[in-house]
């Protein structure tokens, strides 16, 4: 596994059909000549001589320096054999973007099998095929075009059997407030995979969350051990996609009948502590959370809103998940009472309602020892904050205060929801810094909560470091 | 094992009910108390060795699924009854190589399903959840990865849609989860321990006492 390294942190790179020709090759090539590697990295293309004003060779037995890596782009039928030239050449990883294997069928596999040998007789390790290969922010390296602000330096790991959703994991991330430590699309898996990875971020001081999404595992059994090993120190998050329709054979039993692959995997995760999510949404809102939020001491959950109807379909998520209601302090009780008009009803979940209270509350409940973690859903109708601008005044008097709750992040969890307008969303992230992780829904809010809850239940409430805070990227 | 071996023999892939549950009771699994009468003649020292109630069942290495069969017959109360419930069941048994097993009543209303299968990623699996004849339509189960430790057990009970009907309900004791929970890890073990075993089911399994009995049990070799 120290072996892996190379693909991260290579000295020499090769980018093995490399072109400055549009089509395929063509933006892979730029972004690698636009990291300005210099000597470390060699372009080679037999039918090109310059490549971008650089010098390209015609194969990697051709290049004046040893390089560790090479990202193979060139069509199927010759994958095998320069593969084979680059073992020769000490090449000690590749990543084989190249389609046509085992995701066709028939020859595919056959070709795809051939290069699993040529991993295991020269001790190769190849990424692939059939992937976009990776990025890595620490140090700018990556084999795929990515957007700017997507590579800028944060604590999320991801791990992707895909090729694409790489790309619409780093394009949405920022806007989500997530930042990656590193990206890897694992395409077919013909050597490393994802229990490999998981090992790797694992001990990958940048990353702080592992967040994967799987079809189905390579290999279930060692999965069930990397994850086993990591979690305790490092969150993993799934999303699973692709419920394949398991070809049963008649089976005599009712277990066997039950035995849907859907159902064995979600015991699979629940008993090795992976937190699954249900979609690309929960799954950022879920990772951001984890890395940014401290975990919670206890399950007792408060429940804020401005919008009644909000906040009952935050508690029926709540419900759905058995998480118990905290029952709130004579303290706090006495606090809100203090302070509420006389038309609100002091009560968990509480509902401030136009009071303007949201932020004062917030507080109050989270000072609260009866409380684990905070559900805050906020909504101010968009035509108020219209009026009050006429005004020459901003939405932010309705979050007075609230800018106070970055001092709350090493003391317990708190989940904030802005529905509504998004410009809202864009003020309020604001006024609470990028540090604060807004969550997209009332009910992912719910959601993120429950599995913070199971992932310090596991016993995994030890953080090496405290929760990361968003400026550590900068 | 013995009875898996002899089953290779006769290159069957089927363990018989009292098979299975020999199977089960090496494991430490409860079982009820059974005895398999081929002739009328053996049948009331059975019948007075276990005690009425009774239930009687078709017993046979190929058959799979009793109730469509009308192979069961329950709470038989004395010898009359016996002997024509014997006599039925031998009838509809006819061209099978079958017996009879006679076995206790287990009172109890509630009845789970424990079960093992092999998935072809992760390796024999438990299943545990709402049994009875309706095991297939309710589909209330969940499953764990083997070996199970006791901490799995206890959690795969508590996720399926039913588990109150684990508390003390309806005027029934609370289950005992730790007993519970050990035959589930001893279904893992039993997975772990014999690669020629398919897939098992235990259905039901009935909560007499709140402790769970495996009143009915299939065995499935590998081909």
């Amino acid at each position: 596994m120290g072996n892996l390294k190379c693909f991260f942190e290579p000295d020499g790179v090769a980018l093995i059909g490399a072109t400055e020709k549009m089509g395929f090759g063509y933006g892979q090539t730029k972004t690698l000549v636009d990291q300005n590697l210099g000597k470390r990295l060699f372009l080679i293309n037999p039918s090109q001589s310059t490549i971008f004003g650089q010098k390209a060779y015609a194969s990697i037995l051709d290049i004046p320096d040893a390089v560790d890596l090479a990202i193979l782009i060139v069509p199927a039928g010759v994958v095998a054999t320069v593969l084979r030239e680059c073992a020769a050449r000490g090449v000690k990883a590749v990543i084989i973007q190249s389609a046509g294997f085992a995701e066709i069928g028939g020859e595919g596999v056959k070709r795809q099998e051939e290069l699993t040998a040529v991993a295991r007789e020269t001790g190769l390790r190849i990424i692939g095929p059939n992937c976009v290969g990776l990025a890595n922010t620490s140090n700018g390296f990556a084999t795929t075009e990515t957007v700017k602000e997507a590579m800028k330096p944060g604590p999320i790991g991801i791990i992707a059997q895909s090729g694409v959703f790489g790309n619409i994991v780093m394009d949405m991330g920022p806007e989500e407030g997530v930042y990656f430590s590193k990206v890897i699309t694992l395409g077919n898996r013909c050597d490393v995979d994802e229990s490999e990875l998981i090992r790797y971020l694992g001990q990958d001081e940048q990353t702080r969350v592992i967040t994967l999404y799987l079809e189905g595992v390579k290999d279930g059994r060692r999965f069930l051990a990397a994850v086993k090993e990591v979690a305790p120190r490092k969150p993993i998050v799934i999303l699973k996609g692709g419920r394949t329709a398991a070809g049963k054979a008649a089976t005599a039993s009712h277990t066997g009948t039950l035995s849907g692959e859907d159902s064995i995997y979600a015991g699979a995760f629940a008993q090795s502590g992976v937190l699954r999510v249900r979609d690309i949404q929960e799954l950022f809102d879920l990772s951001k959370s984890l890395a940014l939020l401290p975990r919670p001491q206890g399950s007792r959950v408060a429940v804020l809103t401005t919008s009644g109807s909000l906040g009952g379909l935050t508690v029926d998520v709540c419900e759905d998940h058995n998480l118990p209601f905290a029952e709130l302090s004579e303290e706090t009780l006495q606090t809100v009472r203090e302070a509420a008009p006389p038309w609100m009803t002091v009560k968990n979940p509480l509902d401030v309602g136009p009071s303007g209270l949201f932020a004062p509350f917030l507080k109050t409940l989270m000072d609260d020892p009866n409380v684990d973690g905070v559900i805050g859903i906020f909504l101010i109708p968009w035509m108020i904050v219209d009026e009050i601008r006429t005004q020459g005044a901003g939405a932010e008097m309705f979050l007075d205060g609230l800018a106070e709750c970055r001092q709350w992040l090493d003391k317990k969890p708190f989940l904030l929801s802005v529905v509504g307008k998004r410009e809202m969303r864009g003020i309020v992230q604001k006024i609470v810094g990028q540090e604060v992780p807004l969550i997209s829904t009332p009910e992912n809010a719910a959601r993120v909560f429950a599995s913070l809850v199971r992932y310090a239940a596991n016993g995994h409430t030890a953080d090496e470091a405290g929760p990361a805070r968003q400026d550590s990227h900068v | 094992m013995e009875i898996i071996d002899k089953a290779k023999k006769e290159a069957r892939t089927l363990l018989s009910e009292h098979e299975s549950k020999q199977l089960l009771r090496n494991y430490n699994i409860p079982v009820t108390r059974e005895l398999v009468v081929e002739r009328r003649e053996d049948l009331a020292e059975a019948t007075s060795g276990i005690g009425f109630p009774l239930v009687l069942k078709g017993c046979a290495a190929d058959i799979s699924h009793k109730t469509e069969m009308s192979l069961i017959r329950t709470d038989v109360r004395n010898d009359e009854e016996a002997v024509s419930a014997f006599d039925e069941i031998m009838a509809n048994m006819q061209g099978t190589d079958g017996a009879v097993l006679v076995q206790e009543m287990v009172k109890g209303k509630r009845e789970l399903v424990v079960g093992l299968t092999r998935d072809p990623q992760f390796g024999p699996c438990v299943m545990f959840g709402l049994g009875g004849i309706f095991t297939e339509i309710l589909k209330d189960v969940t499953f764990r990865v083997a070996p199970l430790e006791k901490a799995d057990a206890l959690e795969m009970m508590q996720e399926i849609k039913g588990h109150k009907i684990l508390e003390a309900v309806r005027g029934m004791d609370a289950a005992d989860l730790d007993q519970l929970s050990d035959i589930l890890v001893n279904v893992s073990r039993i997975g772990i321990e014999n690669e020629d075993i398919k897939e098992i089911d235990i259905n039901p399994v009935i909560l007499s006492g709140g402790k769970g009995v495996a009143v009915d049990a299939l065995v499935v070799l590998m081909e």
